[in-house]
């Protein structure tokens, strides 16, 4: 699965791939934007996110020039925000649009929803360690050929714990990337949330997956 | 101009015309002139006197009363001399010809000033924008690596990208034109936006969120009300006691949308709650906390007033403060003959 960033501030580039890499994504970006409508194309790329602000060239005549050649799906991320940009995006072919600042996780199920569209994401929204894995589009944790699913606060703190594997985790992140999703959720749901996604995860046969390092948060 | 006013600024050359008749009259009579004679040059000599007097004050008026009337009217006061018109008398030529010249270095320097504070305004504008790439790129690298360093670092940056906000809508409040965004959303999701902002602050307190039923739609710019969210928020976490807990509710009327956010913190003084949507007003509270500016209630104020959106203050002191937002109806605006700034198409 490969996406194509076109996005002019290197430091973000980089970032952006390796976040969309733990998620299985092959990306590709490229630093001269002088053509880089046909570089993107010929990279024969499964998605593209296109920057809206870009030197040489603006980011609607490069979406343009995209839409005119092929169906790839686009998303457009821009630093603007008015309707006129929203409405010229999607006129121009772009089949969703994201606001910066934007949340990584929002960000990552855009993509995943509009590759599921596209038709064939399914298997890669998957996060594995150790013979467990996480499915992220259907909520579930596999192991050893056991199913369990998980609610969306068991879902937040499981990816966001394997995403970092080996690091632990403090607990007002865990409660944070639970907010970022709208869960305003207090201490006390924090911990009957840890209780119930420990039952599942030992009833899956992994009854010390998910550790605690006192006073500082959890990690796996 | 009053006639006794100006009869005194003349009443020099008069006692001058007076000491003059007087003399005249004397030696008149010393010569044996007849009497009916005296009395008809003293006539002929006070009205050649009276009459340019007469004739001075009526013109002095009329073209000072111009002048004040004008004064009154006139927005921009300083742009009087060029608007006024020329006087027929020297003493107002020469005072105008000079009051022309220093209005004009005046009106120079006034608009130096302005283009300035506009240059200064989009420089920060711009400044803020390009800030915001380095944030965002050092987020991202938080994003791949999390662990409790970078996550504190983050915590930071957080604090970094909210001052930089509050910088960005501080430069903008003096514009007179601020392009908000209107658009169809619900309070429910303002109030998210803004507890998603200042989600590790709180969290970090220990505040529990209690939301009430918030799925009311209102029309209304959502970066800067969730901006004026998150000062409420960032107020009740700063001025906490313990066990910090935010109530939201909301309720409709027929004039519009409330969105009411209560706090258990050490409210406010009666006496400095009046003063609070001040500049740099800090009160009590603020002399307890060195880091209080008075700039965030002062900016949300001037952000409602420019929006037309309501809004006030409700507090005890220890009884928690209560800020409520009102959002008016399209119609409940226009019966209280206020321009709207929201557009009728997106009703």
């Amino acid at each position: 699965m490969k996406i194509f960033i076109i996005e002019d501030e290197p430091a973000i580039r980089a970032e952006l791939a390796q976040f969309l890499s733990k998620y299985g994504y092959a990306c590709e970006s490229s630093d001269r934007f002088e053509g880089i409508a046909a570089e993107a194309l010929a990279s024969g790329p499964d998605l593209i996110l296109l920057d809206i602000n870009l030197p040489c060239q603006d980011g609607f005549q490069i979406c343009r020039e995209l839409r005119e050649r092929s169906a790839v799906p686009i998303i457009l991320l821009t630093g603007r925000n008015t309707d006129f940009d929203e409405l010229l995006g999607l006129n121009l072919g772009a089949d969703d649009f994201i606001t910066k600042p934007y949340n990584a996780q929002v960000l990552l199920a855009r993509i995943q929803n509009l590759l599921a569209r596209a038709g064939a994401a399914q298997a890669k929204a998957v996060l594995r360690d150790q013979g467990l894995t996480l499915n992220l589009l259907r909520a579930t944790v596999a192991y050893q050929g056991q199913e369990r699913e998980l609610t969306k606060n068991e879902l937040g703190i499981l990816r966001l714990l394997l995403q970092n594997k080996g690091n632990i985790i403090p607990r007002d992140a865990i409660m944070d990337e639970l907010w970022q999703s709208e869960a305003f959720i207090d201490e006390n749901t924090l911990n009957v949330n840890i209780v119930r996604l420990r039952k599942k995860l030992a009833g899956l046969g992994l009854p010390d997956y998910l550790k605690t390092k006192r006073g500082l948060g959890y990690f796996v | 101009m009053r006639f006794t006013d100006y009869a005194i600024d003349r009443s020099l050359p008069a006692v001058f015309h007076a000491v003059a008749g007087l003399l005249i009259a004397g030696l008149l009579w010393l010569i044996e002139v007849p009497g009916i004679f005296i009395g008809f040059t003293l006539t002929i000599y006070a009205a050649a006197a009276a009459v340019p007097f007469l004739w001075d004050f009526r013109r002095r008026r009329r073209y000072y009363g111009q002048l004040v009337e004008l004064l009154a009217r006139l927005d921009e006061k300083t742009l009087l001399s060029e608007l006024a018109p020329r006087p027929g008398f020297l003493e107002g030529q020469i005072v105008s010809g000079i009051l022309r010249q220093s209005q004009k270095y005046q009106n120079d320097a006034i608009e130096a000033v302005r283009q300035e504070a506009r240059e200064y305004r989009d420089f920060l504008d711009t400044w803020v924008h390009e800030i915001k790439t380095p944030i965002a790129s050092a987020r991202w690298i938080v994003e791949n690596q999390k662990d409790p360093v970078t996550l504190r670092i983050d915590d930071e940056l957080r604090r970094i990208d909210r001052l930089v906000e509050l910088a960005l809508y501080y430069a903008r409040s003096s514009d007179v034109e601020t392009d908000f965004r209107v658009e169809t959303t619900t309070l429910q999701a303002l109030v998210s936006a803004a507890l998603k902002t200042y989600s590790k602050a709180i969290i970090q307190a220990g505040g529990r969120i209690e939301l009430g039923a918030l799925d009311v739609p209102v029309c209304a710019d959502r970066k800067s009300c969730a901006f004026i969210i998150g000062q409420f928020l960032s107020n009740a976490v700063k001025y906490r006691r313990e066990n910090l807990a935010l109530h939201f509710s909301a309720r409709t009327g027929p004039n519009g949308a409330c969105l009411t956010v209560a706090d258990n913190g050490v409210g406010i003084d009666a006496a400095d709650l009046p003063r609070v949507f001040e500049k740099g007003f800090t009160g009590r509270n603020g002399r307890r906390d060195p880091k209080s500016t008075g700039i965030g209630l002062y900016l949300c104020k001037r952000l409602c007033d420019q929006m037309n959106l309501g809004l006030t203050v409700r507090s005890r002191p220890g009884g928690g403060t209560e800020v409520t937002l009102t959002f008016p109806t399209e119609r409940s605006l226009q019966e209280a003959g206020m321009r709207s700034a929201l557009p009728l198409t997106k009703m």
